[in-house]
């Protein structure tokens, strides 16, 4: 008689107890909380640099990993791994960025006898490999963008372009998130193209591997999530449309997209689950894919084997908390609801807050926060990495929150949302609230119309207001008496200023906070 | 009492009067009367020309924060030297406009620069920074070293003289 391995899944699942989360900021927070709701005990670890930050504060416990320097904690296999053992966590989530996509160290883990809160390594490491993937999309019947993955010394890649035609992307073959990549128009940039992208590759994935794709300029990015579980069952959660971007990374994610129809939903729902069932997927994963707003022409572009940043837009006009079933998963728990009853209901928006300059060529930021206000409305949700008080380093990604709204429609939603950054305030840093205000008011914006250059290509003169209201100016000018009064050593010998200030006649009310 | 801003590139002067009750402030040859009616830990209601606005603030040295009606603007005290100078100050003087690391200095000292120029290359966030000359000048002097970190606002460079 042959062991059926198989059957071990058939045990009902034991929940997990408790969970190392390997990350840092809002993602770490989120999946917190994810903890809570199911009763599991929350280890978070944090970086020198992290110390006494957010999420460390909110787990049940947190444990120092290393230094500011990624590579030496968050991006540490056995830093974590020690952390996970030190805690008695039996399981690890990897949250998005970092080690997430790290098949090496979701093999790690489960040699560690810990479970993986996320898709099997296998599937991972496939899908990490752009040239490997596209193959095998192709294989798995997916659309994929014209390209060739092939020999890529120099001479074979200049060939290999001749043969597909400019404009042309020179991609990283292990890069991803839009990291290790760019456009060349012509033959004449081709060379420095692969130059510049081979340099990088090394440096950011240790991989310097090249493959090419057909650019197309003018695309939309929309994406489809996925939600398989370790029983055979693998559903989509329908698509996010994910175009406006700004340094190829996104900023503002909506669904439904308003590019699609049921029909064009329907084939890349198909192709999304045929994409992750090529691979065996489970878990949470996206496909993502671009799509030509004309011809209705989609292709793969990759698959992100993770949650993704923007999860939350799915999470509410779904009702499926995605990163509770990612531990519920994990554990062995099966799907209990089918395709036919997952359902889009009204219309979701995310914002990305980020401590950036968006007049600056949207330069990281960093600073303390020293006054905090977000959104309390109902049917609007906040996730954020920050509290008042909190220091931005400029050593990590500087997402401060996301701002993230459902309503009836479309223009309902803008309309909430438009609210919703008007109260999303951070004193104390540069961000890009009144840049997403401005994006969101744009005519191209409420009609829908946009692609992944739109930001590009109508909003690189945004230089934020210009005009100082006279408002401003006596507020500033009113805190700035009380700060000299407050400083003053004692009210008996208070300072010339004193005498003058507007407090010292009035209620005494405190502002700009000693 | 007179208060100097700087705003995206620009001067503002204020000047507060307070009083028992009612404080004048005067801007660009206008008075306001203005009345605090209440407020606490940044957050506050002002009577402005008798319309009531509500307002965040926040300040960090010279850096302050005010948030008015869903928009927050940035405003930087101008004092002494820095107030008399006016912004021209600012242009001559070329600050890391994040912390980084020094990846290369791409002039030398005493070296003519055209507007646009490539003065100094920052690292921050694997990403790479260009300190570019505003303004065609002369590098007066160069503050860092090649491999140096740097904190936001640092001084790396300061140019020497207005082109045209």
């Amino acid at each position: 008689m042959v062991l059926d391995i198989k059957s071990h899944l058939m045990l009902p699942p034991k929940p997990i107890s408790s969970l190392l989360i390997a990350n840092r900021g809002e993602i770490a927070v989120r999946i917190i909380h994810a903890c809570r709701e199911l009763g599991i005990r929350s280890v978070a670890v944090y970086s020198q640099a992290d110390a006494g930050s957010l999420h460390t504060r909110l787990a049940d416990e947190a444990i120092e990993i290393g230094p500011a320097e990624a590579s030496q904690s968050y991006l540490n296999i056995e830093r974590l791994l020690s952390a996970a053992q030190r805690s008695g966590a039996a399981a690890v989530h990897p949250g998005y960025g970092f080690l997430a996509e790290n098949a090496d160290f979701a093999e790690a883990v489960q040699a560690a006898r810990l479970l993986w809160v996320g898709p099997p390594p296998a599937a991972m490491g496939t899908m990490g490999d752009k040239a490997g993937a596209r193959a095998l999309m192709e294989e798995a019947g997916v659309p994929v963008l014209p390209g060739y993955q092939g020999k890529d010394d120099g001479p074979s890649l200049t060939k290999a372009a001749a043969g597909l035609g400019y404009p042309l992307l020179v991609k990283a073959a292990a890069g991803g998130g839009g990291m290790g990549q760019r456009v060349a128009q012509n033959v004449a940039e081709l060379a420095d193209a692969i130059e510049g992208v081979r340099r990088e590759a090394k440096q950011l994935f240790g991989d310097g591997r090249l493959i090419l794709e057909k650019y197309l300029p003018s695309a939309r990015h929309i994406e489809i999530q996925v939600l398989g579980d370790q029983h055979g069952k693998l559903l989509h959660l329908f698509e996010r449309e994910c175009s406006l971007q700004r340094r190829r990374q996104k900023i503002v994610e909506e669904s439904p997209s308003p590019l699609l129809d049921t029909n064009l939903r329907t084939a890349m729902a198909a192709a999304a689950l045929a994409a992750a069932g090529a691979v065996g997927y489970t878990n949470a994963g996206t496909v993502e894919f671009l799509v030509e707003p004309e011809t209705g022409e989609f292709y793969f572009l990759e698959m992100n084997t993770r949650v993704q940043v923007e999860h939350p837009v799915t999470e509410v006009i779904t009702g499926i908390d995605i990163v509770q079933w990612q531990l519920r998963i994990a554990a062995g728990e099966p799907l209990p609801f089918e395709q036919a009853e997952v359902r889009q209901s009204g219309h979701a928006i995310e914002c990305r807050i980020y401590a950036e300059d968006p007049a600056a060529g949207f330069l990281p930021q960093a600073g303390r926060v020293h006054k905090l206000l977000l959104p309390a409305e109902k049917n609007v949700r906040v996730d954020s990495g920050v509290a008042e008080g909190d220091l931005v380093s400029s050593f990590y990604d500087p997402l401060l929150a996301k701002v993230i709204v459902h309503a009836n429609d479309r223009p309902s939603a803008l309309r909430l949302m438009h609210e919703a950054l008007r109260r999303t305030v951070f004193l104390g840093l540069t961000t890009n609230i009144e840049f997403l205000q401005d994006l969101l008011s744009q005519d191209e914006i409420s009609a829908g119309q946009y692609d992944t250059r739109f930001v590009d290509r109508h909003m690189a003169a945004w230089s934020g207001d210009q005009e100082l209201p006279m408002q401003v100016l006596v507020a500033a000018a009113l805190a700035e008496l009380n700060m000299t009064a407050a400083q003053s050593p004692s009210p008996d010998s208070a300072e010339p200023e004193d005498l003058f200030s507007p407090w010292a006649a009035g209620t005494g009310f405190r502002i700009g906070g000693a | 009492m007179n208060f100097d801003y700087s705003f995206q590139r620009r001067i503002y002067s204020l000047d507060l009067h307070p009083g028992a009750g009612e404080h004048k402030a005067s801007f660009a040859g206008r008075q306001h009367g203005v009345r605090v009616l209440g407020g606490e830990a940044g957050e506050f209601e002002l009577e402005i020309d008798g319309r009531s606005v509500q307002v965040l603030v926040a300040k960090e040295g010279r850096r302050i924060w005010v948030h008015l009606d869903g928009r927050t603007y940035a405003l930087e005290r101008l004092v002494g030297d820095a107030a008399q100078a006016g912004l021209a100050g600012g242009e001559r003087v070329l600050r890391a406009p994040m912390p980084g690391q020094v990846r290369r200095l791409a002039v030398q000292v005493g070296q003519a620069v055209n507007a646009g120029d490539v003065l100094v290359l920052l690292e921050a966030m694997k990403m790479e920074i260009r300190i570019q000359a505003p303004h065609a000048a002369k590098v007066a002097r160069i503050a860092v070293s090649q491999g140096q970190s740097v904190e936001r606002e640092q001084i790396l460079v300061e140019l020497d003289g207005e082109g045209a």
